[in-house]
């Protein structure tokens, strides 16, 4: 390179185009809207979403048949990659996008928004995730994540009309904002003991070096893992998610769950498995001990809950444990593994947070267990894709959720590492735990809807939490917190209420679409496993 | 192993599967039933085909059909029959059009049937896979119908038993799922190949401790569905709430997916540790069956006494399984077919039952017999049979297990026999307190068994006593791969050092055993007997003409 003038990277728009594409979707559509002035009905703004969705997947696709037949490289400068993995992971994140939008549509016209905010923000925050996927470069996935978050914190925040989603907006924002902050801090102390923050390079430099005193490394490798681990809820840096889960629109939760735990353990993949990987013998127990406090907090922390939405929180905590597991193996084997998981659970919780939005009815509160009851009775098809989509969260075979289990635990078995086997069958264990809650909420939508609600109230009221339901209401947002006490009067009357006429509503043809692909997917992904588990076996890095 | 041109298994297991998942999406209230009936019919005359075909005599899997199926992790869509399963999968077929003829009626709309079905195909595909995942995999989706066919059509507190009987088992299965993991993983290690079929785990070598890891793995699951004590207590909530076709699909099929778990995997995969760890199983087999029977006398609701009277009687068949002899495990299989019938006669009976005095209180009912002889008759036999009256089918399978047990494992045999005597006393109490007494008012006017009902009980009644009367037909088929299976683990354990003992059956011939030749030779240890036994055992091994005894002697 010259060093006497400033040097623009040559930029090769061609392989960024899937991302590209999201963007200028999102942007067409802020100008149409300045242009006519709230004449668009939300069809239009899904048409927009949906097709930016498409191009998307079909550059991306594009861009795959390169990857196989010329191999990976590097663009831009070198900061990003295009590699087996990158691809799909931008594959995976337009689809989540699309299928999000397909249930917006219903969404914003139960609820009298207008204007293409949300289906704006969704198409840029996919976007981040697709760049922070690719990211060859700790700054360039720095610059990912904050267009991926920011989206996500004003998409926490839309529902003006309720002040939880505010709140949960603003615990989103500060937190995100600290985790962030950590995160380029750590990117620091890596450069500082680097000398660059290009993955590649960090890769190579401890490939002909060898560091005898490397503190500096390791501090800037635990706050990178743990900026990380914050976006993508794995314990201990969870804490905001069931808040978060529970007090933002349903939609975006929705977007939050599978894109954000997308590009975040893109990311973490990256970083641990190409530059670090080297110090994979330091990293290793700090990923052990995550996905071990994951897996049981998102297990038992979610038995507790009697808000759907928070208990999914939970789920999507115990989820990332499994996840994780992949990268414990720090194996080949075990990216392929943890991609697969990726897939199984983007769809899966797209698919459960879809119904979930359609059960929340107008005022997107409804999401109290116990309101639930008898909707097999009233949607019979739309409850039956809902227990399909949540025993694939419980993992029973024949969904995607299993193969996506099988595959991290084979990985993981074959690893052979230290107390690899003792992990699997924590794992496991956590899983039927995990299976519980699930269940109850199958069991609720079957029960009749004047029936005593059995399980959940006298199952864990009397084992684990013995205080009366109403209190148990109080305590759902967190004790801990101040300035919630609106929040906990609604929620008292919400359950006062009669629930009867919050099962009086009709399921549009976009969420249709939505829970029908979603639980499509994961029973034919289910018992055909070969086409997720080859694909995953070609999202390879580029080293 | 056979192969044949039309692939009869895959089209048993598919059919049931596809034609339940077509039928909850077509909405045919009135039709449905029959829909219903006709596919498991026709999965089930196809099933009686693949008997008819089956050579007897051969121990290997027979109609093997072999695909590919997830090419990277080594997973076969896999099917094949032998002697152990042949009985299974035919109780499978006879059990299902049977119960969807007896329950269909008009409170059950095309989500019940299609249900049944599902069920039906998980249950061929457990007992016909040669795939260890494809049988965890029907093993596993035999669960999502049984817990909507509770919750759907079941009892008062039917939300709780389905809870409870979902997570029970789950928690046993995800055990089995990490031992499964592991031993492939294991296997793969030392061959480089990945596969889940179950002849080329068998040739897994594994050290004696991650044997015994191993099939305390696989075993948690298949105690936990069997049930075996002490972990049968999700049953009888869930068999008294479920509604008489689950109780049915739960005692009579879903139980034998456990003992032929135990059978087909853990004696194969892990022989050294089965054969040590026996005793353990011996004992819980044996406190399952004196502990089911005396908690059974004392129960008031009919369906729950059925549930602690099938602990017991599953208590036999576990220790049938684990005396590892010939003689013991034939019986064993034969009871595992026979309890089946049994149960489901039983709960049919007990639906009826329901169905006409609105109770099912022991202590409620009375004097049934005067007003439905028919019923009380077909009742009377199915009682009989349960706790072995010669003659039936229950003698048999009791009486094999029992002796084949005594040769090895003598005092467990002495104690297991208790529980024989034990049941007449509780299904007799049981029968004289409901049938017998004076009637009350509502009771001595209820109906007696229509024409459907006696038809649907019919080719029970007829089993009952046909295998009591010719047992040889089934044992015939049996025995050769019972054979393998015992040479297998006597083998792994050093026990026996012949050739295989199976070669004796080439000729297809009769070859069940009687009381003679209960002492012969692979039957005659037991841990820690004198070396001289040993010895004796296997100067008797050649007496191979001991075996070739005529089957009318049996009886």
């Amino acid at each position: 390179m010259i060093a006497t003038q400033l040097l623009l990277p040559k930029i090769s728009y061609f392989s960024i185009l899937p991302e590209i594409c999201l963007i200028v979707g999102a942007l067409v559509m802020l100008a149409m809207t300045s242009v006519t002035r709230n004449r668009i009905t939300s069809k239009v703004y899904t048409g927009i979403t949906v097709l930016a969705g498409i191009a998307s997947i079909g550059f991306s696709i594009k861009n795959y048949h390169d990857v196989l037949r010329s191999g990976a490289h590097l663009v831009i400068d070198k900061v990003l990659a295009i590699d087996g993995f990158s691809v799909l992971a931008a594959i995976l994140v337009s689809a989540c996008v699309i299928i999000a939008a397909f249930l917006t549509q219903n969404f914003v016209d139960r609820e009298n928004w207008s204007g293409p905010e949300i289906f704006a923000l969704m198409l840029l925050a996919g976007s981040g995730a697709q760049f922070m996927a690719a990211a060859n470069d700790l700054i360039m996935i720095f610059l990912g994540l904050e267009i991926m978050s920011i989206s996500l914190y004003v998409l926490a925040a839309l529902d003006t009309k309720r002040i939880q989603s505010g709140e949960a907006a603003l615990k989103y924002l500060v937190l995100g904002g600290f985790a962030s902050a950590i995160f380029i801090y750590g990117s620091a102390f890596v450069y500082g003991s680097t000398g660059t923050t290009n993955l590649g390079q960090i890769a190579s430099f401890f490939a002909t070096s060898y560091y005898t005193h490397n503190g500096l490394l390791i501090i800037g490798m635990v706050l990178v893992i743990a900026g990380l681990g914050f976006k993508v809820a794995a314990v201990p840096f969870h804490v905001w998610s069931p808040d978060v889960y529970q007090g933002a629109p349903s939609p975006s939760v929705t977007l939050m769950s599978s894109i954000a735990k997308i590009g975040g353990f893109a990311a973490l993949l990256r970083i641990l498995m190409t530059a670090l990987v080297s110090y994979k013998a330091d990293w290793q127990p700090i990923i052990y001990i995550l996905a071990v406090a994951s897996l049981l907090v998102g297990a038992f922390g979610g038995l507790v809950q009697s808000n759907v939405k928070r208990m999914l929180a939970y789920s999507a905590i115990n989820h990332s444990g499994f996840i994780l597991l992949g990268l414990v193996a720090a194996t080949q084997v075990g990216v392929s593994a943890s991609f697969v998981y990726l897939i199984a659970y983007s769809f899966i919780a797209t698919g459960v947070f879809s119904v979930v939005t359609i059960l929340g009815s107008k005022g997107d509160q409804n999401h109290d267990i116990r309101n639930y009851r008898g909707l097999a009775k009233k949607h019979p098809y739309l409850i039956l894709g809902f227990a399909v989509l949540l025993f694939g969260q419980a993992g029973i075979p024949g969904t995607v959720g299993f193969i996506a289990k099988l595959s991290v635990f084979e990985a993981l078995a074959r690893s052979g590492g230290p107390g690899a086997y003792s992990l699997v069958v924590v794992a496991i264990v956590s899983s039927v735990i995990s299976a519980v809650y699930y269940l109850r909420v199958v069991i609720a939508c079957y029960s009749k809807p004047d029936e005593e609600m059995i399980i959940p109230d006298r199952l864990f009221s009397s084992s684990l939490s013995p205080i009366s339901p109403i209190q148990k209401a109080d305590g759902d947002i967190g004790q801990e917190h101040e300035g919630v006490t609106l929040l906990v009067e609604d929620k008292v009357e919400n359950l006062k209420t009669e629930d009867v006429d919050t099962q009086d509503f009709r399921v549009g043809i976009g969420s249709s679409i939505a829970v029908i692909l979603t639980s499509g997917i994961v029973v034919v992904l289910g018992i055909f496993p070969n086409l997720i588990i080859d694909l995953a076996n070609h999202a390879t890095f580029i080293f | 192993m056979t192969q044949t041109s039309f692939p009869f298994l895959t089209v048993i297991v598919l059919l049931p599967i596809i034609g339940g998942v077509l039928l909850a999406f077509v909405p045919v209230d009135k039709l449905a039933k029959y829909l219903a009936l006709g596919v498991s019919v026709v999965s089930g005359v196809l099933a009686l085909i693949v008997m008819l075909l089956f050579k007897t005599g051969d121990a290997g899997y027979q109609f093997v059909t072999n695909h590919s199926w997830v090419s990277s992790l080594g997973i076969g869509w896999h099917f094949g029959v032998d002697g152990i399963s042949l009985f299974l999968m035919e109780m499978v077929a006879l059990i299902f059009p049977i119960i969807l003829i007896a329950t269909g009626d008009k409170t059950k709309n095309n989500t019940y049937s299609a249900w049944l079905l599902i069920l039906e195909g998980a249950c061929f595909g457990s007992f016909l896979s040669m795939d260890l995942f494809g049988f965890f995999l029907f093993f596993e989706l035999t669960l999502i119908p049984a817990y909507f066919l509770i919750i759907g059509w079941g009892g008062k507190e039917r939300s709780k038993a389905a809870l409870k009987f979902f997570l029970y088992t789950l928690f046993g299965s995800a055990f089995l799922f990490a031992a499964m993991v592991i031993l492939v993983v294991i296997h793969h290690s030392q061959t480089g190949v990945f596969t889940f079929d179950i002849t080329k785990l068998a040739h897994t070598k594994l050290s004696y401790a991650s044997q015994v890891l191993l099939f305390l793995g696989f075993s948690a699951a298949f105690v936990i569905k069997t049930p075996i004590f002490p972990f049968h207590t999700w049953s009888p909530k869930a068999y008294s709430e479920a509604p008489t076709s689950g109780s049915i699909s739960l005692a009579s099929i879903m139980a034998k997916l456990g003992t032929y778990g135990l059978l087909r995997f853990d004696l194969n995969f892990f022989p050294q540790a089965s054969y040590r760890l026996a005793p353990i199983l011996l004992t819980l087999g044996v406190i399952g069956i004196i502990y089911g029977a005396i908690v059974a006398a004392v129960q008031r609701d009919f369906k729950r006494l059925v549930a602690f009277s099938s602990l017991s009687h599953l208590g036999f068949v576990a220790i049938g399984i684990f005396a590892f002899s010939t003689i013991a495990m034939n019986g064993a299989i034969l009871q595992m077919f026979n309890h089946g019938i049994l149960t489901a006669a039983m709960f049919l009976i007990i639906g009826m039952i329901l169905e006409r005095t609105k109770t099912i209180d022991i202590s409620k009912l009375s004097g049934l017999q005067k007003a439905a002889p028919v019923l009380s008759g077909a009742m009377i036999v199915v009682i009989l049979a349960s706790l072995g009256l010669p003659g039936t089918n229950g003698f048999i399978g009791e009486f094999l297990i029992l002796s084949g047990t005594f040769i090895g494992h003598r005092w467990w045999a002495v104690v297991a026999l208790g529980g024989v005597i034990l049941s007449a006393v509780y299904l007799l109490w049981a029968y004289q307190r409901a049938f017998h007494r004076k009637a009350e008012e509502s009771h001595s006017v209820i109906k007696d068994m229509t024409m459907k009902e006696k038809l649907y009980i019919a080719p029970l009644i007829i089993l009952i006593f046909f295998i009591g009367i010719f047992p040889s037909t089934m044992l015939n088929k049996i025995s050769p791969s019972v054979n393998l299976l015992v040479h297998h683990v006597q083998q792994a354990n050093h026990i026996v050092k012949q050739p295989a003992y199976a070669a004796s059956y080439k000729s297809g011939s009769a070859a069940s055993k009687n009381k003679h030749s209960n002492l012969n030779a692979t039957e005659l240890y037991r841990p820690g007997a004198p070396t001289s036994r040993w010895l004796y055992a296997a100067k008797s091994t050649s007496n191979e003409t001991n075996l070739q005894m005529k089957t009318g002697s049996v009886k």
